[in-house]
C-alpha cells in the first residue's frame, strides 16, 4: 500500500501552504512567479486525482468513432485529426454528431484539468 | 546592467547621437517578453542634437526566441514603417546590427510611459486607459492606420508575399506544423478544416501587427501611448488583426467587452471605419475569431515545446501549454453548428 497521504493530497497541502503562508510576504515578481506554482502544482493535483480513467474512456470513445480495434491514443488521436481533415465530420456526415460529442468530452477533461474555472 | 555593456551603450549612443559623452544614469531590464528583452534607459547626452537627459528603451534579443518572430532589424523596420503611417508607436531612433557592442543586434527608441499590462488595463474599474469607449474607438483608428500599409513595400521586402487567400495560407502552415509535431490535436483538426471550408478568398492584403490585443499595447491613466511588439507583424487580411483583438481569448477578465476585453465591439469598429473609409464585414470577423484560437493554441503548443524538449526549462512556457485545452472547448463552440 502507498503511504498517505498520497501524490494529489501532499501536492494540495504544499499549495495551501504555499498561498496562505508565504504569497502575501512576497514582493511583486515573486508574488506572480509563486501564483504559477500553485497554478501547477493545481493541475498537477486535478491529473492525480483524474488518474487514468479518463485516457481509458478517451481511447473507448475513440476506437468507437474511428470504428477502429487494437489502436493506441497517440495513433488513434492521429488518425481521426486526418479523417477529420479529409472531412470525416463535415455538416452531413454520418459521425458528425458522434465526433462532435466525443470531441467535446475530451476537450472538457483536459479543461477540467488544466483550467475548471473556465467553465463555472 | 553590467559595466561592460553600459560602457558600450554609452560609447554607441555618444556616436550615433553625435554628442562628445554620453553617461547611463539609468539602465534597467524592464518585465516582460518571452521573445525580447527592453531595456529603460536614461541616458544624459553631453552636448550634440539630443542634449540633455533622453528617456529611451533599448530592445535586443532574449536568450531564446519563437523562430517565426521577426529579427530587431526586421522589427525595426516595421517601426519605422508604422510610425511614418501615423500609427501611434515609440519613435524609433537608431539600429544597432553590429554585434560586437552588445553581443546582439539591438536598437533604441525613445521610451514610452504608461503600462502594457493586460490583467491591469482589462481589471474591471481599472485606472489605466481613460474612457473605455474613446479607447477602444482609438485603437481602431490605430490599426486602420496599420492596415493603411500595402504591398510592396522595398523596406518590407522580408516579409513573406504569396499567391494565395491568406486564410489558406495559415490554414496549410498550421497544418504543416501539425503533421511535424509528435502530439496529434484532433480538435485542432476539426478548427482547420471549418476553417478550410469557409475560407474567404483573396481580398484586400495589407500589413497586420499580427499580435494587436490588450497586452501589445500602452496606456496611461487618461488613454493610449504606444502600439508595441511589432515581432509578428504580415502581409495578410486586415480581418485577421480584428479577429484577433476581438476574439475571446485576449478578454482576460473581461469575456462580455468584446473589443479587446476593454470595451465595445461598435465603437472599436467605428475608428477602424471611419479611418480608413472601408465598412468591416461583421460576419467575416467570426471566421477571424475562429482562426485566432487556432493560432494561439498552435503558438501554445509550441511555446510548450520549448519547456518539453529541454530547450528552455521555464515554468510559464510549461504552464502555457495547458491554455491549449481552453482554446480547443472556444473553437468547438464556434464551429459546431455549421
Amino acid at each position: 500500500m502507498r503511504t498517505r497521504p498520497e501524490g494529489a493530497e501532499l501536492v494540495e497541502a504544499a499549495q495551501a501552504l504555499l498561498r496562505e503562508r508565504l504569497l502575501g510576504d512576497l514582493p511583486p515578481q515573486r508574488k506572480h512567479e509563486a501564483l504559477m506554482i500553485c497554478n501547477a502544482m493545481n493541475i498537477a493535483a486535478r491529473q492525480l486525482r483524474f488518474g487514468e480513467q479518463p485516457q481509458r474512456d478517451e481511447l473507448q470513445s475513440l476506437l468507437a468513432v474511428l470504428q477502429e480495434e487494437g489502436v493506441c491514443l497517440l495513433a488513434g488521436n492521429r488518425l481521426l485529426g486526418m479523417r477529420l481533415r479529409e472531412g470525416f465530420g463535415d455538416p452531413g456526415h454520418s459521425s458528425r454528431e458522434q465526433v462532435i460529442a466525443h470531441l467535446r468530452n475530451t476537450v472538457g477533461q483536459a479543461v477540467a484539468e488544466s483550467s475548471p474555472e473556465y467553465l463555472k | 546592467m553590467d559595466a561592460q555593456s553600459r560602457s558600450a551603450i554609452e560609447q554607441y549612443l555618444s556616436e550615433v547621437g553625435q554628442a562628445s559623452r554620453v553617461e547611463l544614469k539609468l539602465a534597467d531590464l524592464l518585465s516582460g517578453g518571452a521573445i525580447q528583452e527592453n531595456w529603460r534607459i536614461d541616458a544624459e547626452f553631453y552636448d550634440g542634437p539630443y542634449r540633455g537627459l533622453q528617456s529611451l528603451v533599448i530592445r535586443t534579443d532574449a536568450p531564446s526566441g519563437v523562430s517565426v518572430s521577426h529579427s530587431r532589424a526586421q522589427e525595426y523596420a516595421l517601426l519605422i514603417a508604422a510610425f511614418e503611417a501615423g500609427v501611434t508607436v515609440p519613435q524609433p531612433l537608431w539600429l544597432c546590427e553590429d554585434r560586437s557592442v552588445l553581443g546582439r543586434p539591438f536598437f533604441v527608441m525613445r521610451r514610452v510611459e504608461g503600462t502594457a499590462s493586460a490583467h491591469l488595463i482589462a481589471r474591471e474599474g481599472s485606472r489605466y486607459g481613460g474612457d473605455r469607449s474613446e479607447l477602444a474607438e482609438r485603437l481602431g483608428r490605430e490599426m486602420a492606420r496599420i492596415h493603411s500599409i500595402r504591398p510592396p513595400r522595398q523596406d518590407l521586402d522580408f516579409l513573406a508575399l504569396y499567391d494565395e487567400a491568406p486564410a489558406h495560407y495559415l490554414i496549410a502552415n498550421f497544418r504543416h506544423f501539425l503533421d511535424n509535431y509528435r502530439t496529434p490535436y484532433p480538435t485542432l483538426e476539426w478548427g482547420l478544416r471549418w476553417l478550410e471550408r469557409h475560407a474567404p478568398p483573396r481580398g484586400d492584403i495589407a500589413l497586420i501587427h499580427r499580435d494587436f490585443r490588450t497586452g501589445n499595447y500602452m496606456v496611461d491613466e487618461s488613454g493610449l501611448t504606444a502600439i508595441i511588439d511589432w515581432e509578428f507583424s504580415a502581409w495578410s487580411d486586415p480581418l485577421e488583426d480584428i479577429g484577433w483583438f476581438c476574439a475571446r481569448c485576449w478578454r482576460f477578465s473581461q469575456p462580455a467587452l468584446e473589443a479587446g476585453g476593454i470595451g465595445e465591439r461598435e465603437d472599436f469598429y467605428r475608428g477602424y471605419e471611419v479611418e480608413s473609409g472601408r465598412r468591416i464585414d461583421r460576419d467575416q470577423v467570426r471566421y477571424w475569431e475562429v482562426m485566432a484560437h487556432v493560432r494561439w493554441a498552435i503558438i501554445a503548443i509550441q511555446q510548450a515545446e520549448r519547456h518539453l524538449s529541454g530547450e528552455e526549462d521555464s515554468l510559464l512556457l510549461a504552464l502555457t501549454g495547458h491554455i491549449v485545452p481552453k482554446l480547443e472547448w472556444e473553437i468547438l463552440n464556434m464551429t459546431e453548428n455549421d
